[in-house]
């Protein structure tokens, strides 16, 4: 142990001496350390942002389509009713889609409106900000209500406080008059640059009871080939399998695969394993200039090596074992791809914070990584090291001392 | 009791076949201990292939080499490594100190490769410096010293871990004469102090020094005698 200790003081000395070459060699270390470091993070970063963004979007939510060109009639509420009887803790919808015009005090425009039941509100759009969504009842009713995002509320009349407040909706000759309910939070700028982008232009979104829709539209409402579910946190996520399963057995649609079904969660699990995709192609790409960095190592190693032939002849005269040696250059090499790693970990954790904040992500650093990017840099230092340190290991004593 | 140093019937031949050089032609020889012997010959004599064989530095083609008895002449590199450390001093004509290391860690260094602890081992290197009049000049390096100062550092290394043989290759080769007295006057105290040394020369005036003579040529044993002069 103590001769250990001697034998890595007498390696940082004869690093410390050679300073100028050291900070040349570790910066092959330092530059593929702080990449891998900063592309796993900046990495990481990303994939948790998507995935937050995803999530959001919906977690517990699938959609179960029917094949109309197979099956003999769409569903029914019959059908939604034999659901929530059947799956205790389990919710569903139907919901249709069209796009109309708004018109408030303040301008008209162009408007997504989504008709649905009140089980809508499950569906993880924003959180409601103020207001109620509308109840069963109004549902029933045809109530004339709606819930809309607060740009849109702002936009329609020129306030974010429009509860209470009426708008008229169109939708192709016919229009109708609406009372807002409820208010949500906005999306996220992703979410709204990407439904702006499809749109070409500013869209507003409203929800609004199918009833009232139906009515005020002339909709027809008592089939549709989709169905929405939702199912509380008790549920295991298998619970739209087995749903589809039920639907199929119930239309008499088994072994036909005429029903399937979309969920956020699986849209989750494939943009993760994209990020992954992507975080393991830059992370390789900076492992290629570790190794490039590895190879520096070796080769100021071998430099070291024919330059202290000498000196390695003499320890070899006075009696040094070939392991000594060998341990020597390998605990050099050792050093200065470990205080290059140590140097590219801070670097790398400062470049990533730099990135993260310039794309407006939250820099996620796994201490996984920093700690096996060190203890990496270390072996990298040990496994180039090896053929220089045996190169010096082997010398013959007389042939070292002969050279000048 | 067998004899410190006995060489038998050493040949060492290099590029063996037609162009074969025999640098040792069935070299013989007895040191007993507490001898004081010089060897002497021409530049290409053999006598420095036969000081690598006397120091485990190389092994011979052919023949042994007994030390206390025992061959080391057919040991592997780290059996050599530790015979060396045990039972060698060397000096040197180039004085083979370590540029970096300071000289009181440059006589460390064998008695670190013996495995002697720390406090130990500073202790026989500060007197060993003392010893040679390198007192003052311990946290010095090499670069720091002058060619005599530098010759007695390793003198120090050589003697500090009390090797039975202190074997001096060409030791005053590079140094002008006044330190040369002064080299050849430390290495005679040395003997004095009972320890064997074998010199290796091409300098009859320096092998003149010593108590007994071999001259080598052609790599062959030309003369071997007691030199009548000797005096300390």
């Amino acid at each position: 142990m103590d001769t250990f200790i001697e034998y890595l003081e007498s390696a940082i000395k004869n690093i410390l001496g050679n300073k100028m070459r050291t900070a040349l060699t570790m910066l092959g270390i330092i530059i593929g350390i702080a990449s891998v470091i900063a592309a796993l993070t900046i990495g990481n970063g990303m994939a948790r942002y998507v995935g937050n963004e995803v999530d959001a979007i919906g977690g517990n939510v699938a959609d179960i389509y029917l094949d109309m060109s197979v099956a003999d009639r769409g569903f029914n509420n019959d059908d939604i009713r034999e659901i929530k009887d059947n799956f205790p803790g389990v919710s569903a919808t139907f919901y249709d889609n069209e796009y109309g015009i708004s018109s408030g005090p303040r301008g008209a425009y162009d408007t997504l409106i989504t008709a649905a039941g009140s089980d809508y509100q499950k569906s993880t759009l924003t959180k409601l900000e103020t207001g109620t969504y509308f109840t069963d009842d109004q549902v029933d009713q045809g109530a004339r209500v709606c819930v809309m995002m607060k740009n849109d509320a702002v936009r329609l009349f020129g306030t974010a406080d429009a509860l209470g407040k009426t708008f008229e909706l169109s939708v192709g000759g016919s229009s109708i008059e609406l009372e807002v309910i409820g208010i949500r939070e906005n999306w996220s700028e992703m979410i709204s640059k990407m439904i702006d982008m499809e749109t070409d232009s500013y869209t507003a979104m409203i929800e609004m009871p199918l009833t009232t829709y139906a009515r005020a539209f002339g909709k027809d409402i008592s089939e549709f080939h989709s169905v929405e579910i939702y199912w509380d946190n008790t549920q295991p996520g298998t619970i739209v399998k087995s749903i589809v399963r039920f639907v199929e057995n119930r239309l008499g649609l088994r072994g036909q695969d005429a029903v399937y079904y979309m969920s956020m969660s699986d849209v989750s699990g494939q943009v993760d394993s994209i990020m992954g995709a992507i975080t393991a192609f830059i992370s390789l790409v900076a492992a290629i200039s570790l190794l490039v960095g590895g190879i520096g190592v070796m080769n100021i190693m071998l430099v070291t090596v024919t330059e202290r032939t000498r000196e390695i002849g003499i320890r070899k005269s006075i009696g040094a074992r070939t392991k000594a040696i060998l341990f020597q250059f390998l605990a050099e090499s050792a050093i200065i791809s470990l205080m290059g790693g140590i140097v590219g970990v801070i670097v790398g954790i400062a470049g990533a914070y730099v990135g993260c904040i310039l794309l407006d992500l939250e820099p996620v650093i796994d201490f996984k990584i920093v700690i096996g990017a060190t203890l990496f840099s270390m072996m990298i230092g040990i496994f180039f090291g090896i053929y220089p340190a045996r190169k010096a290991a082997k010398l013959k004593p007389i042939d070292a001392l002969a050279r000048n | 009791m067998p004899a410190l140093v006995e060489v038998r019937d050493i040949c060492k031949i290099y590029n063996p076949g037609e162009n074969e050089v025999r640098a040792l032609d069935h070299v013989s020889l007895t040191i007993e201990e507490g001898e004081f012997v010089a060897i002497i010959g021409q530049s290409g004599s053999g006598k420095s292939t036969l000081m690598n064989m006397l120091g485990c530095l190389d092994t011979p083609t052919s023949g042994i080499y007994l030390l206390h008895g025992m061959d080391v002449s057919h040991m592997s590199d780290d059996e050599q490594s530790d015979v060396r450390n045990r039972e060698i001093g060397f000096i040197f004509q180039g004085f083979n100190l370590i540029q970096s290391l300071t000289a009181l860690e440059n006589v460390e260094l064998p008695l670190m490769y013996r495995g002697v602890p720390k406090r130990k081992r500073r202790e026989l290197s500060v007197a060993a410096l003392e010893h040679v009049g390198l007192g003052k000049r311990m946290t010095h390096k090499p670069s720091e010293l002058s060619g005599g100062q530098q010759q007695r550092v390793a003198i120090a290394r050589a003697i500090a871990q009390a090797p039975p043989i202190l074997l001096a290759d060409e030791p005053t080769g590079n140094l002008d004469s006044g330190s040369s007295r002064e080299i050849i006057a430390t290495i005679k105290n040395l003997y004095a102090e009972g320890r064997t040394v074998i010199l290796i020369t091409h300098d009859p005036g320096i092998a003149a020094q010593a108590k007994r003579i071999i001259t080598i040529s052609d790599g062959k044993i030309a003369k071997d005698e007691i030199n009548e002069n000797f005096t300390l």
